[in-house]
């Protein structure tokens, strides 16, 4: 479904990506890890079209996205990829339930019924009842549902997370990500996950690991998970490919 | 001490030299129009001249130094907005100074002695440029124009850096820098109604003398001018607190019933501060009042048989200095503008790349900018113009003509004072882009 060939990306004299290939299936659950400095986030920034590689193709079910212009870009990410970060990402003066409701208002629903998805979401992430509350009022874990169910709202086909449990607690981290991992199977959307955290990169069917820009090995699960209700960590177990 | 605060200001970031540069720049205006208008104050012509006709006559020149006092205010709160750039990293550098072992007191006065330099360098740079306008004028008036006293400039400079110094040191009042490096800002109080109380005694007051006008209980006649004169301060002054909870008002209702998302997120941002808001739009609200003040007062003069060539030369050199009283406070709400974009890039570049188009987010500045500005600049306006139609209406001269040149000129007023703030939110849109590339996501 989704596809990267050869991308290259370099900020000044550092090269970022050097030649990454990879490819995500439908409803597949795909860790990229790395250490700091591997590329982990610009690969991740390429694939959901938030910045364009200096060459290389990325492609959504065969469709180039890299030669897009911004507009339509910007129209791609907000009717097929929901977007999860570390920090910040839950606009300070909207509630919970206001933040989860803007993607659904900004692709033209209205405002009730923008606000009913939105509540049902925070229901299923079970952070329903911080919906009328502001992100500062929140710890970190409930920000992290309350982002991942701003995620999940419009649909997306894939949901991109950048490191998403690096701010939480080990406790807080593992609620996040069985929440994500949970929703993302049951809806059968796809979700590629950037981490340094094992226990993040176990819950995923593969895991890519970055190196200096490159891809430096892919380990998958024992057994396929796709379609399963919620893959645990014991999924960690797999074989390595490098 | 003094080695500290020199190695503190040689170690600053472009932004802190940007701000350092923009209170320079605010510092050297008030100066300049400060030392002007001491100028007209002392300016004595005798003879009639061909060029100088305007300022023979006391009241005219008396009018002309009083408003470019005034557009001191402008100038003074376009310093103050500079002053709250890069507000974060200047703070970050005063927790690091506890931490080295200064105590709270000596941190405060390094940012005393922050603003007291800059506000230095301008006042010096101000006193300069207005010698030399006046060496110019002086030579190519054939030495009409006398140069103001030296004693004069030190005391406006003087004036200039203790009100810097002041303004540093109760600057460092809101922050609290503790020795593990935290900083936390006192909090300030929120909109509160009785802050309305300003404006309904200034009302109540105005009315009293309108109405008891020779029958008032106190001083007779005098009584109830004092009355009015005293009710319209108290009105302007109330007007100016109560913005806060004006706008605040008004943001939560827009985001109560707002059908775009550009409009709820620029409600709730505006609801979030709107003592920001309010600081900003201080000046726009002021130039707004006094402009449909001075409409109100031109449309009496206009239609009334007794306009002289110097009466309507004033009343241009007033709406000369209150276009540049806008122009002054367009550059403090661009500096606002600024301040709440650096607050608030990395939540719009996460917006931007789940798949918010650039221009929505360009959309939701010029809203707040008119969920803000609306009401300001019409209570502003409203009030204006009905405190002179509602004092001199009764005189003679005034006619529906009159009433329909001042109601006329306050609406425009208004929305000037509106399209000024949307102007300076669409130029903002320029910073905006910066804010949303995609560098800001990885920020922790």
């Amino acid at each position: 479904m989704l596809e990267a060939r050869a991308l290259r990306k370099t900020f000044g004299r550092t090269t970022a990506l050097d030649g990454v290939s990879l490819e995500i299936g439908e409803g597949e659950i795909v860790a990229i890890t790395g250490p700091s400095g591997s590329g982990k986030s610009t690969a991740l920034h390429c694939l959901a079209g938030v910045i364009r590689p200096e060459s290389g193709e990325v492609r959504l079910d065969g469709r180039r996205v890299d030669t897009l212009g911004e507009d339509a870009r910007t129209r791609l990410r907000r009717e097929n990829f929901g977007i999860v970060f570390q920090f910040g990402q839950l606009v300070p003066e909207l509630s919970a339930v206001e933040n989860v409701a803007l993607p659904l208002l900004f692709n033209r629903h209205g405002r009730q019924e923008s606000s009913r998805a939105a509540r049902s979401w925070l229901e299923r992430l079970d952070v329903a009842g911080c919906a009328d509350l502001r992100p500062g009022e929140l710890s970190g874990g409930q920000l992290q549902r309350v982002a991942v169910a701003r995620a999940l709202a419009v649909g997306p086909r894939v949901i991109f997370a950048d490191e998403p449990t690096g701010a939480l607690d080990s406790l807080a981290g593992e609620q996040v990500m069985d929440a994500l991992v949970g929703t993302a199977r049951e809806s059968r959307t796809a979700l590629v996950v950037v981490t340094h955290d094992n226990r993040v990169a176990a819950y995923a069917d593969r895991e890519i690991v970055l190196r200096d820009g490159a891809v430096a090995g892919t380990s998958t699960a024992g057994a396929s998970t796709a379609g399963a209700s919620v893959a645990g960590p014991s999924a960690a177990d797999g074989e390595v490919t490098a | 001490m003094i080695t500290v605060m020199r190695m503190m200001v040689r170690g600053r970031s472009p932004r802190e030299r940007a701000r350092a540069r923009l209170m320079s720049a605010g510092a050297a205006l008030a100066t300049f129009l400060l030392c002007t208008a001491a100028n007209l104050l002392s300016f004595r012509i005798d003879a009639p001249h061909d060029r100088l006709w305007v300022f023979t006559e006391h009241e005219p020149r008396l009018l002309a130094a009083l408003t470019l006092t005034l557009l001191v205010v402008p100038a003074t709160v376009f310093t103050y907005q500079a002053s709250r750039l890069a507000t974060a990293t200047r703070e970050r550098r005063l927790a690091a100074l506890r931490l080295a072992g200064a105590t709270p007191y000596e941190t405060r006065l390094v940012g005393a002695y922050e603003v007291g330099r800059q506000a230095l360098l301008g006042g010096l740079l101000g006193g300069v440029a207005h010698l030399a306008v006046n060496v110019a004028l002086w030579r190519s008036l054939d030495g009409v124009v006398p140069l103001l006293s030296p004693m004069w400039t030190l005391v406006v400079l003087a004036a200039v850096v203790l009100i810097g110094v002041g303004s540093g040191l109760a600057a460092g009042r809101h922050v609290v820098a503790s020795p593990l490096g935290l900083v936390r800002r006192a909090r300030p109080r929120g909109p509160r109604a009785v802050d309305l109380l300003l404006v309904g005694l200034g009302v109540a007051l105005f009315a009293a003398g309108f109405i008891g006008k020779g029958r008032f209980p106190v001083g007779g006649p005098y009584g109830a001018a004092l009355s009015v004169t005293v009710g319209a301060v108290l009105l302007l002054f109330g007007l100016v607190l109560a913005a806060t909870w004006l706008i605040g008002a008004v943001a939560r209702r827009a985001g109560r019933t707002a059908a775009a998302p550009e409009t709820l997120l620029a409600a709730r941002i505006v609801q979030a501060d709107p003592r920001a808001w309010a600081r900003a739009l201080t000046v726009v609200g002021l130039t707004v009042f006094f402009g449909s003040a001075v409409g109100a007062q031109q449309g009496d003069i206009l239609f009334s048989p007794w306009l002289t060539t110097s009466k309507v030369v004033a009343y241009l050199l007033i709406d000369l200095a209150l276009l540049l009283a806008l122009v002054t406070s367009a550059a403090a709400l661009a500096v606002h503008q600024a301040e709440a974009l650096l607050d608030h890039r990395r939540s719009f570049a996460v917006l931007a790349a789940s798949g918010v188009p650039a221009s929505a987010l360009g959309r939701v500045l010029t809203r707040q900018a008119l969920i803000a500005a609306s009401p300001v600049c019409l209570v502003a306006a409203v009030a204006g113009a009905g405190i002179i139609i509602l004092t001199t209406a009764d005189a003679p001269g005034w006619s529906p003509g009159t009433f329909t040149f001042a109601a006329v000129r306050a609406a425009v007023t208004a929305g000037i004072g509106v399209l000024a703030a949307v102007l300076v939110a669409r130029v903002s849109r320029r910073t905006l882009r910066g804010a949303l590339r995609p560098e800001e996501l990885r920020a922790g």
